[in-house]
Parts: structure tokens; C-alpha cells; sequence
């Protein structure tokens, strides 16, 4: 009749969030765990890993997804 | 047993006999219960499972109303001015998570539109006022954010109200299809807690959210075309107006990246009767639910107007496309109910520049020359700026 029967403690949500940055010297794209005060098309000074620019614009905030399987 | 002269012989009776007897007395008493005993107990016993496992939902619904509620408390907290101490604003917040609204009479349904859009907006903005009270060092996109994050803890808490009123009333009447009615439905509302709980962390963090893929669709649009002006051009509702191969092109998307949905229906009224705008064209773009078994981030085109919600902006916009004799189409982005409200996944994320790619071949398609088209980005705007 349905799912075991322990209360459920406080669990921790699962998610990996990564802020996906857009360098606006090089135009390389790059990811990076997400911090606070991230948001899609908010200008941000950080190092380019592939020009050493500083520009650079987030372009998308997601959590990673597990492999599923394909639609049944 | 029927007994004979001269069986004494048969009062101590073989193996066979006692075996057979057994089995006799067995089943007389299967016979008894089955039809006494099974259809007085039976359904009471069944009633008490079935009780049982409600119960046992119960306090698991309670355990993620208190902990969405304390996050929401303790959000608040980081943005409460020094004088207001903790009683004062857990009380205050429990008042909001009773806040409710009531639907206009619907007898006469002439108007009930515009009447339920008077009671909503009187709504929200005392629900926001109250937040923005409590939270008086945020800022505004902040104080939307935290709004958001209190309807979620309200939604919970009137779940676990719901939930406990069924069965508190089936055990008090031992109606056994009372319990059940509620039961039959607790996988629903468990995964639909649940979703929520997780969606209390998108807000806590201010992350885009699923359902906000529409929006973003609109921006990135936006981006690609030649920007001409841009504006408020109604309540949390922005305007871009952008050319694109020779068209003109008006986008309308609710202000980030604080959490809110803004006006659609507002602000495309105003762009055709106030702005005096013809559109050749008008297209929504809004996250739809997708049904089991689908993927996640497939996209559908379709016609009318997709925005969720109560009805009012798509109501109005509906009336004015009838009226200026407008085709509506509408872009679906799939997703179930978890993945809408929670942070967005990749392949949401993907979705994205398909659905550029879909608007500009339907632009190109629809909208002659030198034409004019109205794109919506449907959706809440958390963690999507301008």
C-alpha cells in the first residue's frame, strides 16, 4: 500500500547548479558552479579561461541532469 | 455426526475421520465469517488501512509545510530591518499564509472577468506590501523573489489543511469512501508537495525556474534582433521593440530577475489600442505540462494563446485578436510540473534557441515585409534579467 512508513527527515535538496558564462572578448563559452547574485544576462568581470578576457555575460543558470532513459 | 446404536466403537475415531471433521469444522467457519462476520468488520478494518496510510502521508506533508515555512522565515530574516524581532515576524507570516481570495459571484458571469482581475491585483499587491514590510531592506526584485517564495509555503500549508480535513472527517465518521477518496489521490499531491518543497529552494536562491522558459525564448530573441526602444510598458511588464528582417517586432516579457509573471494581457491590450499598433500576428510562448512518457524540453507549435494562470490576460488578449481579426499562434515548451517549478534543467535550457529558430521562421513566414508582429514571453521571470 504505497511507500515505506518512516517519517522523512529534512533532506537535502539534490540539485548541481552551474551558471553557464559567455566571454565577450573570445565569445567562448564556459560553466562554473553557480554563486549568489547570478542571473541570466547580468554582466560579470571573471578571468576567461581561453583569453584571459574579464567581460563576460551568463547566458544560462540549470542544474545538471542524470542520464535517463528515452521516451517510452 | 449423527450417532448409532453400537458406535461405540467410533467415539474414538480414526485419522480419516478427524481429518474430515477438521476440515468440516473449517469450513463452517469460513462460511460464518463470510457472510456475518467479513460485511460488519471487514470494511472497518479496511477503513483503519486505509486511515492508517493517510496518516502516515499526513505528517509527512507537515514535516515539508514547517520546513518550507522556516526557510521562508529565515529568508525574511536577512532582509528584516533590526528593530522587528522573531515572534513578531513569524506571526505576521502566518497571517499570510492563511491569505486568501475569493472568486467573484458567478451567477451573472457578465464581467467576471474584469471583477476577478480587480480582486487579484488588490491581492497581490497587499500580499507583496506586507512582504515588502516585513523584508524592508530588499530590494524590489528581492521582495518578489520572497513573495514568491510565501505563496509557496502558503500553497503547502493549505495542502496539508485539505489533506487533514478528509481524513480527520473520515475518521470521524468511519466512512470508509471518504478515506478512500482522499487516499486514491495522495500520490498526486504528495509528488505535487514535494515539487514544491524543491521549488522553495529556486526561490530562496533566486534561480530560473522551468516555467520560465518562455521568457528567456523572448529575450534571447530580443538579443538577436536590432533593438529600436524598450520600456515598462505596464505593471512588471517589459517591452522591447526590435526589427527583425524588415519587420517591426514587439516583445513583451514580465521584468526580471525578480519573481513575477507581469501583465501580458495588459500590456498587448496597450500596444493595440493605446499604441495604436496593427499587428499581423501574435505569438505567445509559454511552458506547457507534458504527459507521462514524454520528453522534457520537446516543443509543439500550435494556435491560440498560451498563458496559464487564472484567465485574464488570456482572455483579453483572445477578445482583442477577435476583435482586430489577429491569428494567434502559441510555442510549447514540454515539461512536467516538478521541472516547471523547480530550476531549470539543460534540456529546458537547450530548448531555448529551437525555439528562437521556430519564432523567426514564423515570422518569416506570417508576417509580410515591412509587417508588424507581438511576441509574448509567457512564464515567471526569476533569475532571467533584462
Amino acid at each position: 500500500m504505497g511507500q515505506g512508513g518512516a517519517l522523512t527527515k529534512a533532506r537535502a535538496i539534490p540539485f548541481n547548479v552551474l551558471t553557464q558564462l559567455k566571454c565577450l572578448n573570445c565569445g567562448s563559452i564556459h560553466t562554473r558552479p553557480h554563486k549568489e547574485g547570478d542571473y541570466i544576462f547580468s554582466n560579470i568581470e571573471e578571468k576567461c579561461p581561453n583569453c584571459g578576457g574579464i567581460a563576460h555575460m551568463i547566458t544560462a543558470i540549470y542544474i545538471e541532469e542524470q542520464k535517463k532513459q528515452g521516451p517510452r | 455426526m449423527i450417532f448409532k446404536r453400537g458406535a461405540v466403537a467410533t467415539l474414538t475415531p480414526t485419522t480419516g475421520d478427524s481429518l474430515s471433521f477438521l476440515l468440516q469444522v473449517v469450513w463452517f467457519l469460513f462460511l460464518l465469517s463470510f457472510f456475518f462476520i467479513y460485511p460488519y468488520f471487514g470494511q472497518r478494518t479496511q477503513l483503519a488501512f486505509v486511515l492508517r496510510y493517510i496518516e502516515k502521508r499526513l505528517a509527512i506533508l507537515k514535516q515539508i509545510k514547517d520546513e518550507v515555512r522556516e526557510q521562508a522565515i529565515n529568508s525574511i530574516k536577512m532582509y528584516v530591518d533590526g528593530n522587528k524581532d522573531s515572534p513578531a515576524i513569524e506571526k505576521e507570516l502566518d497571517g499570510l499564509l492563511e491569505f486568501f481570495y475569493i472568486s467573484p459571484e458567478s451567477m451573472d458571469p457578465n464581467g467576471i472577468v474584469y471583477k476577478l482581475e480587480h480582486i487579484l491585483e488588490i491581492g497581490d499587491a497587499r500580499f507583496e506590501e506586507s512582504v515588502a514590510r516585513l523584508a524592508s531592506k530588499a530590494d524590489i526584485h528581492r521582495v518578489k523573489s520572497l513573495s514568491n517564495l510565501v505563496e509557496v509555503a502558503r500553497a503547502l500549508n493549505l495542502i496539508y489543511r485539505i489533506v487533514r480535513h478528509y481524513y480527520l472527517q473520515g475518521k470521524r465518521t468511519s466512512n470508509y469512501f471518504l478515506a478512500l477518496q482522499i487516499q486514491i489521490q495522495l500520490p498526486m499531491i504528495m509528488e505535487l508537495a514535494e515539487s514544491y518543497r524543491q521549488a522553495s529552494y529556486a526561490f530562496i536562491k533566486g534561480l530560473p525556474i522551468g516555467d520560465g522558459i518562455g521568457v528567456l525564448s523572448a529575450a534571447k530573441f530580443v538579443r538577436e534582433s536590432k533593438k529600436i526602444s524598450e520600456t515598462e510598458i505596464a505593471k512588471d511588464t517589459w517591452l522591447d521593440v526590435v526589427e527583425f528582417e524588415g519587420r517591426k517586432v514587439y516583445v513583451v516579457r514580465p521584468i526580471g530577475p525578480g519573481g513575477t509573471v507581469g501583465r501580458p494581457g495588459e500590456a498587448v491590450k496597450k500596444l493595440v489600442y493605446d499604441m495604436d499598433t496593427k499587428p499581423d500576428l501574435i505569438i505567445t510562448i509559454d511552458a506547457a505540462l507534458k504527459l507521462e512518457g514524454e520528453e522534457t524540453g520537446k516543443i509543439a507549435e500550435g494556435v491560440g494563446v498560451a498563458i496559464g494562470g487564472p484567465g485574464i490576460d488570456k482572455f483579453k488578449i483572445e477578445t482583442l485578436a477577435k476583435e482586430k481579426n489577429v491569428p494567434l499562434y502559441a510555442i510549447v515548451i514540454y515539461q512536467s510540473i516538478l521541472e516547471a517549478i523547480t530550476p531549470m534543467r539543460e534540456s529546458i535550457v537547450k530548448s531555448a534557441d529551437t525555439v528562437v529558430n521556430r519564432l523567426k521562421e514564423l515570422i518569416r513566414d506570417k508576417v509580410p515585409t515591412n509587417g508588424t508582429a507581438i511576441i509574448a514571453g509567457i512564464g515567471n521571470t526569476i533569475g532571467v534579467g533584462l
